[in-house]
């Protein structure tokens, strides 16, 4: 009789459901996975080696280049670490807005992955839906930083400016008449707090759109249910964090239990699953974005209330603004400092984690007191996710792969660093 | 978070031969332990009802080879190159080293206790050597294939310590500091040969910005003043 | 001699007939599909090349026929490019025995149906020699899947083909029709309710569109069967596959659905209001609303796994067609009025 061999064959690292380029090679008896082991790293650029070459401030835009679908809480993670070293707290206004942005950077973040993993189990049109949603956030990070995606917005010391009292407006085109740019402009006649409450009234709604396709529908359960299962117990022997942890059934959300920031004055709750399947944890990341959008509307309303500085007043890191520098010599002095050689560290060590839409997004800094950081390591909340894949999916189904990846929430930019 | 006294606390009470230093920095807690103790303090940190550090967070490797080293001193620039405020040709150690070069950095985390614990063990010899945990927490797999792949730190008895990060065939160590930031080899694709090749890498290496340690009064000016600080 | 010449010459305009329109009606329903689905999911769809997008389907084959064909080295060179042509022959054969109204057919043979499900078989032929042909782990994948697929669902299909024989007593597609005469109420659908149900799913099982779409499955064997073809060669999957759409789509309007009569037939004042109808016109309106249900499932289902499709198949469409063919013989034994007799 001949030998029978089981099939082995690469997953990526061109792949539609590889979200980026993991590569996987999967043994595969029939249809079964028997065995899958990641190869990463095809997007490692090194980017704790480089923050090691340049001044602090000069890295907070490689952390938006990290995880690309939550940059600002990428931001602030890195931002608190040097913030802890330097003793440095920024004022209560910038801190609620940074915790407006992580929030909604988290519902950014859970609508691409909604939207991917719906697209991955082939539910088409929720992925559209979610993209709707989700240009009207990029309209908030544009209007806050003047980029959709790559904001820089979080400085040591504060956010990099205020929020703008005017909406970017669309304007006619060939494609678009006045009648249609005046409906497209119409919840933009306000400041990006009226806009961004706008949304929030109506996000609620979406959420239920979404939900209507997917969480009841037979098809979606059959694909999600007991799929890619992971117990409490081992889940946390895997190091997972965030949703994943959630999902499994263990109450952990570092915004409760070790709050950073405003979360201690703000109301909300944690969503936990029981079975640690993709489908606890599409449900858990599902209601984590109504909390996010109830956490929204909470900064908004105490933002619009406390008008304040945005930046901490310490001349050594926060640059001086452009009228201190027309007029005050020492203005243009500091200003001329901070830009050619930043601001020094005092030596030492601090671990910050900031609960990331992914899990738990830690910034190992060490600093031996230069104007660079000597060691910076970053603890990606999707790494060991991605690490205990072989473990979840094994004895599953090809189909169940596409699965089990899209619901661990995988980006590459955060995972090769 | 405020039982971090405590916690300190029972660890030198436990571990009071093992620990060679224990400090609490900025609310953090760090404790340094020989390397030869290590699998025998980690067992004690996941398994001691006190402790229960059920999470392995991180596991990150630091090269302390520069620690210290600044590259420019105010009165003395080169003037000249592009690297020109930077001064190579002597040491300008301002913070004296005398432990290894190498250090193996754990982060636990304790869901039970809610609690953090930093956990450094310096690891000396070419090739740095260490045991492994991951046996106590699978979660360690990944992070010690990443810090051997970019520190060339082994793990003993790690069972599939292979690189990670790194391309197929990779040569060095990345994040090593004697390892240059523009890396050794380039590559690209050659039409004669119609193959990726590798070449000694063509462009020079430069210091931007240089790295400079400020001492003296600095530091008292950086750190806001009290009532700063809610 | 010179008559035979102008039989077959009228035969090719007759064919030529047909396929002419059927083509362009693939390419318009590219362009419907888009339009619809990109309504359902709040976006325009295509509105750049011409009126409203109206040129949109000439680009898109001018695109597919000008790009160059790519043969992997190490696929079986002759079998990869027969496969495209094996998959669109029968498809497009099948069109043959089809009346669009009474008496337009190319050909009215007695055993239509069966003509049709032969040839529907047909076709699996090509996605497999396609997916074993180009020497791909994923084109195997797809391949395996499609046949495994495919001839799941022939069953439960050629199931309901039974009830539909017994119920009017001829394999001829005319005949059928004609046996359903009498108005909205008289067509098979509601007799045959089930057999109706499980032939679409069969139905849209068997053209690999969503929920069953596993051969191709985007997001997990990336195309499927069709990975490794270009240009032209996948455009003739593609158009088979739409093809194969249409081909359903008009099986279930003339075998369920009453074919080409009207809707009002019977009834005292619509009846008469739209007798003026052409027939043809009426088996179009059915045909479409079947594709804009192929149209709608795509935008709101996700995508079974292959067990479950198979599952679905043996274990639930099938016993169903089973029990309802017995009843059906039942009703024909005893005459049931008014579908039975």
């Amino acid at each position: 009789m001949a030998e029978i061999r089981n099939y082995t064959f690469n997953f990526g690292p061109q792949h539609p459901a590889a979200h980026g380029v993991l590569r996987l090679v999967l043994e595969v008896d029939g249809e079964t996975i028997v065995r899958a082991d990641p190869h990463i790293g095809l997007l490692h650029r090194a980017t704790e080696k480089l923050a090691e070459s340049k001044p602090y401030n000069h890295s907070i835009g490689y952390m938006d280049r990290l995880d690309y679908v939550s940059m600002m809480c990428n931001e602030h993670g890195y931002v608190l670490a040097i913030e802890k070293l330097l003793g440095l707290t920024p004022p209560p206004r910038a801190q609620y807005i940074r915790v407006m942005f992580d929030e909604i950077t988290r519902v950014l973040n859970h609508l691409l992955w909604l939207g991917a993993h719906a697209l991955d189990i082939g539910a088409m049109t929720v992925f559209l839906y979610c993209f709707r949603e989700r240009e009207e956030l990029m309209d908030c990070y544009e209007a806050v930083s003047g980029a959709r995606m790559h904001a820089t917005y979080y400085r040591p010391g504060g956010v990099y400016r205020d929020l703008p009292e005017k909406m970017p407006q669309y304007k006619t085109s060939k494609w678009h008449s006045e009648k249609e740019v005046a409906r497209l402009n119409a919840n933009r006649q306000g400041s990006l707090l009226d806009f961004i409450w706008d949304f929030t009234e109506r996000f609620p709604m979406r959420v239920d759109e979404y939900e209507t396709l997917l969480t009841d529908n037979r098809i979606w359960k059959q694909r999600t249910v007991g799929i890619g299962a992971v117990t409490a117990e081992r889940a946390m022997q895997l190091g997972f964090t965030g949703p994943m942890l959630r999902g499994s059934g263990v109450e952990w959300d570092l915004r409760k239990k070790q709050p950073y920031a405003v979360y201690d004055q703000l109301d909300f709750e944690i969503p936990i699953g029981v079975h640690g399947d993709c489908y606890d944890r599409y449900l858990v990341r599902v209601e984590e974005m109504r909390q996010s959008n109830k956490i929204i509307r909470q900064c908004v309303e105490w933002l619009r209330k406390n008008p304040g500085p945005v930046m901490a007043d310490n001349k050594k890191v926060v640059p001086p603004t452009r009228m201190a520098m027309k007029e005050d010599m020492e203005a243009l002095i500091h200003h001329f400092k901070l830009f050619t050689e930043g601001y020094c560290v005092p030596a030492g060590e601090a671990y910050t984690t900031i609960e990331h839409p992914k899990g738990e997004y830690g910034v190992y800094l060490v600093s031996d007191g230069a104007n660079k950081p000597y060691r910076l390591k970053i603890r990606a909340a999707s790494y060991p996710h991605l690490a205990a894949i072989g473990e979840m999916v094994k004895g599953h189904m090809i189909a169940d792969l596409v699965a089990v990846i899209s619901s661990i929430d995988i980006v590459f930019g955060e995972i090769d660093r | 978070m405020a039982n971090i006294e405590t916690l300190a606390t029972h660890l030198r009470e436990h571990l009071a031969e093992t620990i060679t230093s224990s400090q609490i920095a900025l609310g953090e807690l760090t404790i340094e332990i020989p390397r030869e103790k290590l699998r025998e303090v980690c067992l004690l940190l996941r398994d001691d009802p006190a402790l229960r550090f059920e999470l392995l967070v991180d596991v990150s490797g630091v090269d302390y080879l520069e620690y210290g080293i600044s590259e420019w001193v105010t009165a003395k620039a080169t003037g000249s190159g592009f690297s020109r405020a930077s001064d190579t040709s002597e040491s300008l150690r301002v913070i004296p080293w005398d432990k290894p070069r190498f250090a193996v950095v754990y982060h636990f985390l304790s869901v039970t206790h809610n609690h953090r614990l930093r956990l450094r063990v310096f690891v000396e010899g070419e090739p740095p050597m260490v045991q492994t945990v991951t046996d106590l927490w699978p979660s360690a797999d990944w992070y010690e294939r990443e810090t051997f792949d970019l520190f060339g730190i082994i793990f003993d008895g790690h069972p599939d310590l292979r690189r990670l990060l790194t391309d197929y065939g990779f040569i060095g160590h990345p994040f090593r500091k004697d390892f240059p930031l523009s890396g050794n080899v380039e590559m690209r694709y050659d039409a004669t040969e119609k193959r990726v090749i590798y070449e000694p890498v063509s462009i020079e290496p430069r210091i931007l910005e240089p790295k400079v340690i400020r001492t003296g009064g600095y530091f008292e000016e950086i750190k806001p003043s009290v009532d700063n600080i809610k | 001699m010179f008559n035979d010449l102008l039989l077959i010459l009228w035969i090719i305009i007759k064919i030529i007939v047909i396929v002419v329109p059927l083509l362009l009606g693939v390419a318009y329903l590219t362009f419907f599909e888009r339009k619809v689905i990109g309504l359902m999911q709040s976006r325009i769809g295509p509105n750049r090349v011409g009126p409203w997008g109206l040129l949109q389907p000439i680009a898109d084959v001018l695109k597919l026929l000008t790009k160059e064909i790519i043969i992997p080295s190490a696929s079986n060179r002759y079998l990869f490019v027969i496969a495209p042509m094996l998959t669109i022959t029968p498809a497009l054969a099948a069109w043959a025995v089809i009346p669009f109204s009474q008496g337009m057919a190319l050909a009215n043979i007695n055993a239509g149906v069966l003509y049709l499900f032969a040839l529907g078989s047909l076709s699996v032929y090509g996605v497999l020699v396609a997916g074993w042909a180009s020497n791909s782990k994923y084109a195997f994948l797809g391949a395996m899947r499609a046949a495994a697929q495919t001839i799941s669902y022939e069953i439960a299909m050629g199931f309901s083909f039974v009830g539909i024989l017994l119920a009017a007593g001829s394999m001829n597609l005319q005949d059928i029709v004609l046996k359903q005469q009498g108005g909205f109420w008289h067509w098979y659908w509601l007799p045959l309710l089930p057999l109706f149900v499980t032939y679409w799913i069969s139905g849209v099982a068997e053209t690999n569109r969503l929920p069953f779409d596993v051969a191709e499955g985007e997001s997990e064997i990336v195309a499927g069967f069709h990975v490794e073809y270009s240009g032209i060669t996948f455009a003739l999957f593609f158009l088979a596959e739409y093809i194969n759409m249409i081909m359903v789509s008009t099986i279930a309007a003339l075998l369920f659905l009453g074919g080409w009569l009207s809707p009002f037939e019977g009834i005292p004042l619509l009846g008469p209001l739209f007798a003026w109808v052409p027939g043809i016109i009426w088996l179009f309106l059915k045909i479409g609303g079947f594709l804009f249900l192929y149209i709608w499932l795509r935008a709101t289902f996700p995508r079974y796994r292959y067990d479950q499709i198979m599952r679905l198949g043996w274990k639930v469409l099938i016993p169903v067609t089973l029990v309802w063919v017995v009843v059906v013989s039942l009703g024909v034994e005893f005459k049931i009025a008014p579908w039975f007799i």
